[in-house]
């Protein structure tokens, strides 16, 4: 009983303990900085997908397309 | 089917891709090049193709089906099979690779190795310079490994074989954009549905732009006279209710669920289509067939001992004699047949196994050749005999009822129906040893009840 006592006050002893050094380090706690500048937000440019522009534009594709060199088949059988 | 034109290749549905998940991505992020309004501008480092390799972009989210690059249409490893088989090889390491090491052993080995002093001295008063047998004898037994590096250097046989691979088989190469994309550049390429990705390929604008010719035309009924099968022309099923993603992407999916990987079955999954597990089967749709409740008994009596195709296939397309080359008019790779045809032969099974325990199969006559690479060099198929050229097959023109299955002697003692040995190139006779029929089954009674069996579709 008397050991338990007794360990009970030594953990009450060491809580307190840090307690008390928090609370130092509060009352010790440099003032804060002058305010940072606030900057403007600027308006941002808008991106454009050239790559979607092109591709789903039929008539684009067809005036930019290179003509296709027909290739002759020289295969034959089943493959 | 026809041919897209160029710009029907490269156009993309508006709404309907931007609209996806995929469409959220920048393109560049996959594709490479420059969102530029200059189109020469924007095709500067372009990546047509960002799935194949060595990009692999897919597999970056699609983890699930980061297999595909071993799976057999990525790796094209049933080629390298046949060809292997048949004595071919292939360089087992790159030039760059065999460079770098000799590089490597110069900067850091050679140094020691070449200190004449080390193997070498000269007595006092002697100008001779004597070997010292113990440290050549010491040295000699360590390992050689310029020697070794050497060894690793490719073959001509081997470069022949590879460079000839690269012309003609490696456009089989399949990669994840070619099935759930585009069409296979084999037919044109060109998007199927304006970039948006289909999880599921099109039957006609992918799996059979490809496995066209034999699998496609024997499916959809495309030769005369002779129906198409019976789960399309039925039921109206397309390629992949049968042949899963799983399949297609992971070959060894269905190997783990009974083997462990220490077994080494990832080698025989690999080795080509018919190896290892069969998928898919006929008895995963069809489980009663051979069962205790099976009232079909022509079933209960050859369960096992015949492939499902010996009876319920039809003629199907066999090939002879590819031989491929370089156009000197074009210098574009190409292939010649000597022919193709329609057959229907029974063989013995070349391999039987626990997954395949059957004594006959059907049997398709492949075109390799002795020959078939001769315009990249000599005798690259030095030990052709090793495999068959008639080769275990599975037509997809399954019927429930044929001319072989109509009555039991309609097969039994049916000579014309199963591969005998006049019926095979007398140079092609001892390749197919294991194949060819000595004994045709003879002919059986015939009995009502197994007769009656067969019913109409």
């Amino acid at each position: 009983m008397k050991k338990h006592l007794l360990a009970l006050i030594m953990i009450a002893f060491f809580w307190l303990t840090g307690c008390q050094s928090r609370s130092v380090q509060a009352q010790t706690m440099p003032e804060p900085a002058d305010t940072l500048p606030v900057v403007a937000a600027q308006p941002t440019e808008e991106v454009v997908d050239h790559c979607a522009a092109c591709h789903t534009d039929q008539e684009a594709l067809i005036s930019t397309a290179k003509p296709e060199e027909v290739v002759e088949k020289e295969s034959t059988g089943a493959g | 089917m026809a041919p897209l034109e160029p710009w029907e290749k490269v156009l993309v549905a508006g709404e309907d891709f931007v609209g996806t998940v995929h469409g959220q991505i920048a393109c560049t992020y996959c594709h490479g090049g420059v969102n530029d309004a200059d189109k020469e501008t924007a095709h500067s480092g372009l990546i047509v193709d960002p799935s194949a390799p060595p990009n692999y972009a897919c597999e970056a989210c699609h983890r699930e089906a980061a297999m595909s690059s071993d799976s057999l249409h990525g790796t094209l490893q049933g080629y390298w099979t046949a060809i292997e088989g048949r004595g071919g090889s292939r360089p087992q390491h790159s030039a760059q690779r065999v460079e770098t090491l000799l590089a490597t052993y110069d900067t850091h080995c050679g140094n020691c190795h070449t200190n004449c002093e080390q193997c070498h001295y000269a007595p006092p008063n002697s100008e001779e310079w004597l070997v010292k047998r113990d440290e050549v004898d010491a040295l000699r037994a360590k390992v050689d490994h310029v020697a070794e590096i050497n060894a690793m250097v490719a073959s001509p046989e081997q470069q022949a074989t590879q460079t000839m691979f690269n012309n003609h088989c490696s456009s089989c190469h399949a990669s994840c954009g070619d099935c759930h994309i585009s069409q296979p550049s084999s037919v044109g390429g060109g998007f199927v549905s304006g970039h948006v990705i289909s999880k599921t390929p099109s039957m006609s604008q992918n799996c059979t732009a490809c496995h066209g010719s034999r699998v496609g035309n024997e499916y959809l009924g495309k030769h005369e006279e002779i129906p198409g099968d019976a789960h399309f022309r039925l039921e109206r099923m397309n390629c992949i209710d049968c042949h899963t993603g799983t399949e297609m992407h992971d070959s060894n999916a269905s190997c783990t669920e009974c083997h462990t990987p220490d077994e080494g079955v990832e080698k025989i999954q690999e080795a080509n289509r018919y190896a290892g597990a069969q998928t898919p089967t006929c008895e995963s749709c069809h489980p009663e067939v051979g069962g205790w409740n099976d009232a079909n008994e022509n079933h209960n009596i050859h369960f096992g001992r015949l492939a499902c195709q010996v009876c319920h296939t039809v003629s199907y397309t066999s090939c002879d004699g590819c031989h491929v080359a370089i156009s000197e008019k074009s210098g574009q790779p190409f292939y010649q047949t000597e022919g193709d045809y329609l057959t229907f032969f029974i063989g013995k099974n070349p391999a039987p196994n626990y997954h395949r325990p059957y004594e006959f199969v059907v049997l398709r006559h492949v075109p390799a050749a002795v020959d078939s690479y001769s315009y990249y060099g000599n005798n690259l198929l030095p030990n052709f005999d090793a495999l068959p050229t008639w080769v275990y097959s599975t037509p997809h023109n399954v019927q429930k009822e044929t001319p072989q299955n109509e009555s039991c002697n309609a097969c039994h003692g049916n000579a014309d129906i199963f591969l005998t040995a006049e019926k095979v190139k007398s140079e092609e006779v001892n390749a197919n040893l294991n194949v060819i029929v000595d004994q045709v089954p003879g002919p059986v009674e015939e009995s009502e009840s197994l007769n009656s069996n067969q019913e109409g579709d």
